[in-house]
């Protein structure tokens, strides 16, 4: 029996975090949420296999400046970005650095769910990758 | 004789009927739902016992009579004896009971009552629709505040246009007004609910389109829609009030009490930033001549570029005070000072001008909009390092509005 795969949902907003975990249990996610990039940090064992859904604009560390932390370490899960600011700039870097997509908020359901899917895919590949290699 | 006690007594509507879809034998139940005695059953056709339901159950018997296969979750709906003028909804599984000679000879039925767990399904995807239109009619008006914002904004680089030399600037100012930095903070204001109230009504959708709806759960989404979309509607709230003051009107205020209307604008971003706002007035200021909603707009541009200098640090908060005093005799001084880094030596003389940023997601607007519109009021506006750190903005407004040159 496979377990059901992780994703890390990192945003500053209550209502925001709540409802995102809500519709990721809904459809056999197993959720972990943070309320901000440092608590993900210090306190996140993070699985081998999973994706992050990751917020933008944070108190403290920012989304991307959690994304260049998480590069340099060496087992990173893909990252997907949800965001209400529309910045090229760091959507472009972003994307760049790996980001699996940047999705401008309200995001619909679906959306969302073939952006987690897509990050499981190149998760699962990477992991084959790294372990052969 | 323990078997036809068991038929009789089920707690499920059962009947058999025959080749010709007359009922052979019907339990209380299924009586109970057709509104009439077993009596009245046995021996007669479906069409003389239900009239008005036979179009939908005599050709599914007779398809289980010419195929001998059963016919699983199959739904009648339609007006019964037992409850008259209401639409009622069935759910029916029938097997053939085959004869040693290998032909269908009845045709058993199972029936459930449905209608309560129909009608909850209705009443849920009706809820729903009415708040999906509430996001929809909250994101119209969300356009039409931009609109409004448009117009103010218009206004408030028309003042500048009057105000500075360098037109080749201002053409750059008009063409990105509506994406300046207040845009920005108020729409990541009106942004979180809106994206909980969608994700948490499609999350609701697919819910109630499972088998076994938890309705609790459904519950618990409406309650947290609700919440949001109250907490949407205070923000548009405070930008009417705001914005539907005339632009260009010149009303005499109080500085002090212009400030106080700012301060719950920027409440939320405060809170997240972890920074506390502290306000200081002299007793006793003169009122000023001014356009109070750019006036505002001022006041909420320094506090919110006052927030992200401190939100940048990895530091436990700061602090903002905000002073408003008089400044000689011609005029009233509001100064906000923070905490933050402060700004380097060699931008602080740019920092007025159109497109110049510290922030890494600012657009250099805020400012550069700031002086435009002191610069249309005939006041003034300057900026210094503070020791030990942080930085100090201050205007001033006169007394009597000069015209601007």
């Amino acid at each position: 029996m496979k377990t059901a795969p992780h994703v890390y949902l990192i945003d500053d907003d209550e209502s925001v975090r709540k409802s995102v975990a809500r519709l990721l249990r809904t459809e056999a996610y197993q959720v972990e949420d943070y309320c901000s990039a440092q608590e993900f940090l210090e306190t996140c064992r993070m699985a081998q296999h999973g994706c992050i859904v990751l917020d933008l604009r944070m108190p403290g560390l920012s989304g991307e400046g959690l994304q260049d932390k998480l590069l340099a370490m060496k087992e990173a899960l893909p990252i997907i970005v949800i965001t209400g600011h529309g910045d090229l700039r760091i959507r472009a870097s972003m994307l760049k650095k790996g980001a699996v997509a940047f999705l401008a908020k309200p995001f619909d359901d679906q959306e969302l769910l073939d952006a987690i899917e897509a990050a499981l895919v190149r998760n699962r590949r990477e992991v084959e990758e790294r372990s052969e290699a | 004789m323990e078997l036809a006690h068991l038929y009789e007594r089920a707690p499920i509507a059962l009947c058999v009927t025959d080749t010709d879809h007359r009922y052979v034998r019907i339990n209380q139940q299924l009586c109970d739902i057709n509104g009439k005695t077993i009596e009245e059953h046995v021996g007669r056709t479906v069409y003389e016992v239900i009239p008005h339901l036979a179009d939908q159950i005599v050709p599914m018997f007779q398809g289980v009579i010419d195929t001998a296969e059963p016919v699983l979750d199959h739904e009648v709906r339609g007006e019964t004896l037992s409850f008259p003028g209401e639409e009622r909804f069935f759910l029916g599984n029938h097997f053939p009971l085959i004869s040693e000679a290998g032909e269908v000879q009845y045709v058993h039925s199972m029936v459930r009552d449905i209608t309560d767990q129909r009608r909850a399904e209705a009443s849920l995807k009706e809820a729903n629709d009415r708040l999906e239109e509430r996001v929809r009619l909250r994101t119209a008006e969300l356009v039409g505040l931009g609109e409004e914002l448009d117009v103010a904004a218009a206004e408030r680089v028309r003042a500048q246009e009057e105000a500075s030399r360098n037109k080749a600037e201002l053409a750059h100012v008009l063409r990105v007004r509506s994406m300046g930095e207040l845009a920005a903070s108020i729409s990541h204001e009106l942004n979180q609910p809106l994206t909980a109230v969608l994700t948490n009504a499609q999350t609701a959708l697919r819910l109630i389109g499972k088998k076994k709806p938890d309705l609790e759960e459904v519950r618990e989404i409406l309650e947290d829609i609700v919440s949001d979309d109250k907490r949407a509607g205070e923000v548009i709230r405070r930008l009417r009030t705001l914005l539907r003051k005339d632009p260009v009107a010149q009303e005499t205020v109080q500085l002090d009490e212009l400030v106080s209307g700012v301060l719950p604008l920027v409440r939320s971003d405060a809170l997240g930033a972890n920074v506390r706002i502290s306000v200081k007035s002299a007793p006793n200021l003169p009122p000023v001549e001014v356009d109070p909603v750019q006036v505002q707009q001022v006041v909420m541009n320094l506090l919110v570029n006052a927030i992200d200098a401190i939100r940048g640090l990895e530091s436990e908060g700061g602090d903002i005070e905000v002073e408003i005093s008089r400044a000689g005799k011609q005029g009233v001084s509001v100064t906000v000072v923070d905490n933050g880094p402060g700004i380097p030596a060699k931008e602080i003389s740019e920092v007025f001008k159109p497109f110049v940023t510290t922030k890494t997601e600012g657009l250099g607007m805020g400012l550069a909009i700031c002086k435009s519109i002191l610069d249309a009021h005939g006041g003034t506006i300057s900026v210094e390092n503070s020791a030990p750190r942080g930085c100090c903005f201050s205007f001033v407004l006169p007394l009597k509005q000069r015209a601007a040159s």
